[in-house]
C-alpha cells in the first residue's frame, strides 16, 4: 500500500501560515509529526481528493484540490489578516494609516506612543461623515491616579487615526479607558528605560458612534529597542499574539527558534516564551490521562530567553519576573508589586503564590487588582472600580471560598465499605427525575455558608489545595489567607 | 444509555419586546430533543431529559434564569442521593447532553463566555437574566457527576456590556474532574451574531441546522471499523459544513465566521457520541444524509459525455447534464475521460443543490 503513496508538499507564501490537510472524510490527517504544519509541509497520502487548509491569526483560505502523480505540491497564497497596526500586507488597513504610522516612526527610551484608528470595509465616498475621536476616553495615569500629559497628533473624517506620544520616566503606568454605560477599564504599562513602548487599538467599530472607544482586549503593544522599523518583526509579534488569544500552542514549534535569535523584540519574546510554557502545562494535563504522550519541557529555552529579556527591560519588570516564575528561574528577592501587563504572566504568579504566599507585596497595586479582572485575551484587564470597591468583592468570594472549603468532603466518609459495593453492584439508587419548571418560581438567594476555619487551615496545607483555590478564586495566597483569618 | 440525562432549554418569547422576533431556537430546541431522546439518537430515558420551552409558560417573562438554573440545581441533589445510598465518589451519570437555543451575547467582563438570555431578560439589566452556558456545564464536569458532559449552543455572542455574572457556584469538586471529557460547541463566534433563517417554512437556527444533521449520521466517522459518530467525526463535520448552511449572502461577507466554535480535547481514546442511526432519519430532501449534486457542463460540448465520480473505493457513473445524484457529505473526484478533464470537489450538507463545471 505504502508505494502508492504520494509525498504532497503544501507551502505558503507566509511563512508563519498554519496549513493542514482535510481528507474526503472531512477529518485532518495526521502522522507522528502532528495534523499540521507552519509555513510549510509535507504530508505522505494516497492518491485523492484533499481540501488545503490555511489559517493566519484569525483568516482562513481553503481550496480543494485532487492530489495524485504529477500534481503533488500546492502553494497557499498570501494571507492577509487583521491587526489592529497599520502593518503594510495585512488586512484592516489602508495606506493612509500606514504613511501617518511610517512618518511618524521615531522610537526613542522612555517613550510611550498610542495609536487609536477606525478602520471599515466601506469606500471613502460611503463612509458618512462623523467627527470621531478615536483617542476619546484613554487616558494613561500613574499609580496614583495622576493624568501623563500626551501629545496627540490627530487626523479625523473618514477612518480617523490618533496618535499620542510622550516621554515618560521608566515604570508601572495604567492605561485607562472611559467608556460610556460601563465602568472604567485599565490595564498595565510596563515603560523601560532602554525601550519605546507602543500601543496599537482599533475601536469598535460595530457600536454606534457615539459609545465607540477603543478594543483593549484587542489591542497590540509592541516594546522596541531603538532601530529601524520592521514590518516582519511586527507581523512575527502579531502571529504570535493571536496565537495566545486562540492558545494555539502547537504553533510554539514555528516560535521557538524565532525567540531564541538575539533579534526577536522583546514582545515576541514573551509572546513566544508564554506560548511554550502554556504547551508545557497543557501537555502535563494531558499526560495525567494519557501518560504515553511524550514530556514537553521548554524551560531551558524560556530560562535563555528571560535572562535575554533581563538584559534589555531591566531586572524589575513584572512581565519578565513573571515568566521567569513559569521558567523555574524566579527571582527570589522580587515581589510582585504591580501586575504584569500579559494575563498569562498573572496566572503565573497566583499559581506560584500559593507555594510563595508573600510574592504579591501587601497592599501593592498588584494586590488590588483581584476582584474585577476583565475582559479576556492576552492582557490584564481590570475595572478601575475594582480599586475601590473590595466591600463589593467580600460577599462573592466568601461563597466562593464557603463552598470550596465545604464542598470537599473527608476522605472517610465516602470510602465504601465490602458490603457498600456488593450492594451497589446488584441495585441501583433509584434517582429523581427532573421537577416540573413551573413549580419553581421562588427566587430565593443561596445563604451564604458557614466557614470552618480550622478545617480551612487544614486544608491549605495541601499544597495541590492551595494551588486550585488559587487558581478558581484568582487571588494571590496571602490575600485568601489575610482574608480567611480577619473572617 | 440509562445512565445519560440532558437539559434542552430553547426561548423564542421574550419579555423585552426589542428582543422579540427570534423565529428558531423552540423549533431547535425541539428538534435536538427529540434527538436525544431517540434510541437511534441520544437514547436518553424520558424521565431524565428536561425540555424547556418559553412556550410553556403562560406569562412572557418564564422561564427565568433561576427555573433554568433549578434543573442544573437538581443533578446536585440526585449527585447527594447517589452518593448517600453507594457511598462512592462515582459519577451518577454516563453523559450529560445539554442544548441552548436563544438571543444570548458574549459578556464584556470575560468575553470567552456565551450567555444565553433567559424570557425575563430586559435591555440594560442582563444581569440577572442570563445563565452562563459553560459554566453550567463546567460545574457538571468539574463535579464529575457524569463522564462526558456534551453542551451545545446555538446563540449570539455579541458582546454586551453587563456588570456582572450569572454564574452558579463551585460546586463539589472532584480531584479527578480531568478524567470527565467534554465537547462544547458554539453556533457563533465571539462578537458574530448566530444566524437563523427559513427553510421549509420553519425558522431554524444555521448551527443547529449542521448540529442535527451531523448526528443523524452525516458525521459518521468513517475510520472506525463500526460506523460511529465521534467527537472528532463532529467537529469535523461541523467545522466542513456550517458554511453549506449558512444564509447564502452571508456566506461572501468579510467579518462573518464559516465556522462553529468548538472546544474539546484529542485523546488517544476516541470519543464515540453515537451509532450511526439503522433507521429513520433523512435530511430535509428525505435523502438520508445525502446531498444532490449535478456534474453540469461548462465547455462546448461536454453535454451528454459519461463521467465517473470516485470516493476511495466508491464509483457512479453518469452523464453531464442537469442529471441530479445524491451523495454523502466530503470530498470527490470527477473524471470525464473524452475531455481529458479529472478535478476534485466538494460536497457540503447544506441546502440547496452542488454544481459541478466540468
Amino acid at each position: 500500500m505504502s508505494t502508492s503513496r504520494i509525498a504532497f508538499h503544501v507551502t505558503a507564501a507566509d511563512a508563519d501560515a498554519e496549513l493542514f490537510l482535510v481528507d474526503c472524510d472531512f477529518a485532518l490527517v495526521a502522522d507522528e509529526q502532528g495534523d499540521r504544519g507552519i509555513g510549510d509541509r509535507t504530508w505522505l497520502v494516497e492518491p485523492g481528493p484533499y481540501k488545503v487548509k490555511a489559517r493566519r491569526g484569525t483568516a482562513i483560505r481553503e481550496q480543494v484540490v485532487l492530489v495524485r502523480p504529477g500534481a503533488e505540491t500546492f502553494a497557499v497564497p498570501h494571507i492577509a489578516f487583521a491587526s489592529p497596526i497599520p502593518i503594510p500586507g495585512t488586512a484592516w488597513t489602508h495606506e493612509h494609516h500606514m504613511e501617518l504610522a511610517r512618518s511618524t516612526w521615531a522610537p526613542r527610551p522612555g517613550n510611550l506612543w498610542i495609536t487609536a484608528r477606525e478602520w471599515t470595509e466601506a469606500e471613502r465616498s460611503q463612509k458618512p461623515i462623523a467627527e470621531i475621536d478615536p483617542s476619546r476616553g484613554l487616558s494613561v495615569l500613574t499609580l496614583d491616579g495622576t493624568a501623563m500629559p500626551m501629545e496627540w497628533r490627530k487626523t479625523l473624517g473618514w477612518e480617523p487615526i490618533a496618535i499620542g506620544m510622550a516621554d515618560v520616566p521608566p515604570g508601572p503606568y495604567r492605561l485607562h479607558l472611559d467608556a460610556p454605560d460601563r465602568k472604567p477599564v485599565e490595564m498595565m504599562l510596563t515603560i523601560s528605560p532602554e525601550c519605546s513602548t507602543q500601543v496599537y487599538l482599533l475601536t469598535e467599530t460595530p457600536l454606534p458612534p457615539d459609545k465607540r472607544r477603543v478594543d483593549l482586549i484587542n489591542g497590540a503593544i509592541t516594546i522596541r529597542l531603538p532601530g529601524p522599523r520592521s514590518d516582519e518583526a511586527w507581523q512575527l509579534e502579531e502571529i504570535a499574539r493571536q496565537a495566545l488569544i486562540d492558545d494555539r500552542t502547537k504553533f510554539s514549534a514555528f516560535l521557538k527558534p524565532e525567540i531564541l535569535k538575539d533579534t526577536a523584540t522583546p514582545m515576541l519574546s514573551l509572546f513566544g516564551a508564554h506560548l511554550l510554557v502554556n504547551e508545557a502545562r497543557k501537555q502535563n494535563e494531558r499526560r495525567k490521562t494519557d501518560p504515553s504522550l511524550p514530556e514537553i519541557d521548554h524551560r531551558d529555552t524560556v530560562a535563555r530567553v528571560v535572562e535575554r529579556l533581563r538584559s534589555q527591560l531591566g531586572r524589575d519588570h513584572p512581565d519578565v519576573e513573571a515568566l521567569a516564575l513559569g521558567a523555574g528561574v524566579g527571582n527570589p528577592d522580587y515581589r510582585f508589586t504591580v501586575p504584569p501587563m500579559l494575563r498569562g504572566g498573572w496566572q503565573r504568579v497566583l499559581s506560584e503564590s500559593s507555594r510563595r504566599e508573600d510574592l504579591c507585596m501587601r497592599d501593592s497595586f498588584a494586590q488590588k487588582i483581584w476582584g474585577q479582572l476583565w475582559g479576556d485575551g492576552p492582557w490584564l484587564l481590570w475595572t478601575e472600580d475594582a480599586l475601590h470597591s473590595e466591600e463589593a468583592w467580600t460577599e462573592r468570594a466568601t461563597l466562593l471560598l464557603a463552598q470550596f472549603l465545604q464542598t470537599l468532603p473527608p476522605e472517610e466518609e465516602m470510602t465504601p465499605t465490602f458490603m457498600d459495593s456488593f450492594r451497589n453492584y446488584f441495585i441501583k439508587p433509584d434517582l429523581p427525575g427532573f421537577p416540573d419548571v413551573a413549580a419553581l418560581r421562588v427566587n430565593t438567594p443561596a445563604a451564604i455558608p458557614q466557614i470552618d476555619k480550622e478545617r480551612a487551615r487544614k486544608i491549605l496545607e495541601d499544597p495541590e489545595k492551595r494551588k486550585a483555590l488559587v487558581k478558581e478564586l484568582g487571588l494571590p495566597m496571602n490575600t485568601i489567607r489575610d482574608w480567611l483569618e480577619k473572617t | 444509555m440509562n445512565d445519560d440525562w440532558a437539559i434542552v432549554v430553547g426561548i423564542r418569547s421574550y419579555w423585552e419586546p426589542s428582543l422579540q422576533g427570534l423565529e428558531g431556537p423552540e423549533n431547535d430546541a425541539r428538534e435536538f430533543y427529540d434527538w436525544v431522546i431517540s434510541p437511534d439518537g441520544g437514547g436518553v430515558p424520558e424521565g431524565q431529559a428536561k425540555r424547556i420551552l418559553s412556550s410553556d409558560f403562560q406569562g412572557a417573562q418564564e422561564p427565568t434564569a433561576t427555573m433554568v438554573q433549578a434543573m442544573f440545581d437538581h443533578l446536585d441533589a440526585v449527585d447527594a442521593k447517589f452518593k448517600k445510598e453507594t457511598r462512592t465518589r462515582k459519577p451518577f451519570g454516563r453523559r450529560l447532553w445539554i442544548y441552548f437555543s436563544g438571543h444570548g451575547f458574549a459578556p464584556d467582563i470575560d468575553d470567552k463566555l456565551t450567555a444565553l438570555l433567559t424570557a425575563e431578560a430586559a435591555l440594560g439589566a442582563f444581569h440577572k437574566s442570563h445563565v452562563i452556558t459553560s459554566k453550567l456545564a463546567d460545574y457538571c464536569a468539574t463535579a464529575r457527576y457524569f463522564t462526558e458532559v456534551f453542551m451545545f449552543a446555538d446563540c449570539c455572542r455579541t458582546i454586551m456590556p453587563v456588570t456582572q455574572l450569572n454564574v452558579k457556584p463551585i460546586g463539589k469538586r472532584s480531584d479527578d474532574a480531568d478524567e470527565v471529557r467534554t465537547f462544547y460547541a458554539y453556533g457563533a463566534r465571539i462578537g458574530k451574531e448566530s444566524r437563523e433563517w427559513e427553510v421549509n417554512g420553519q425558522y431554524r437556527g444555521v448551527f443547529t441546522m449542521t448540529l442535527m444533521e451531523g448526528l443523524r449520521g452525516a458525521a459518521v466517522d468513517r475510520s472506525e471499523k463500526t460506523p460511529v459518530i465521534t467527537a472528532e467525526s463532529l467537529n469535523n463535520f461541523l467545522h466542513n459544513n456550517f458554511a453549506a448552511f449558512m444564509v447564502p449572502d452571508d456566506r461572501g461577507r468579510a467579518g462573518i465566521r464559516r465556522e462553529p466554535e468548538v472546544q474539546y480535547e484529542h485523546r488517544a481514546t476516541k470519543l464515540v457520541i453515537a451509532p450511526l442511526p439503522e433507521t429513520t432519519f433523512v435530511n430535509r430532501e428525505g435523502n438520508a444524509t445525502k446531498y444532490p449534486v449535478r456534474i453540469l457542463a461548462r465547455t462546448k460540448g461536454a453535454e451528454g459525455e459519461p463521467y465517473v465520480i470516485t470516493r476511495r473505493s466508491m464509483n457512479i457513473e453518469g452523464k453531464v447534464g442537469d442529471e441530479i445524484i445524491d451523495l454523502e457529505a466530503g470530498l470527490y473526484v470527477v473524471s470525464v475521460r473524452s475531455l481529458f478533464f479529472v478535478e476534485a470537489f466538494e460536497v457540503t450538507a447544506g441546502p440547496g443543490v452542488v454544481d459541478v463545471h466540468v
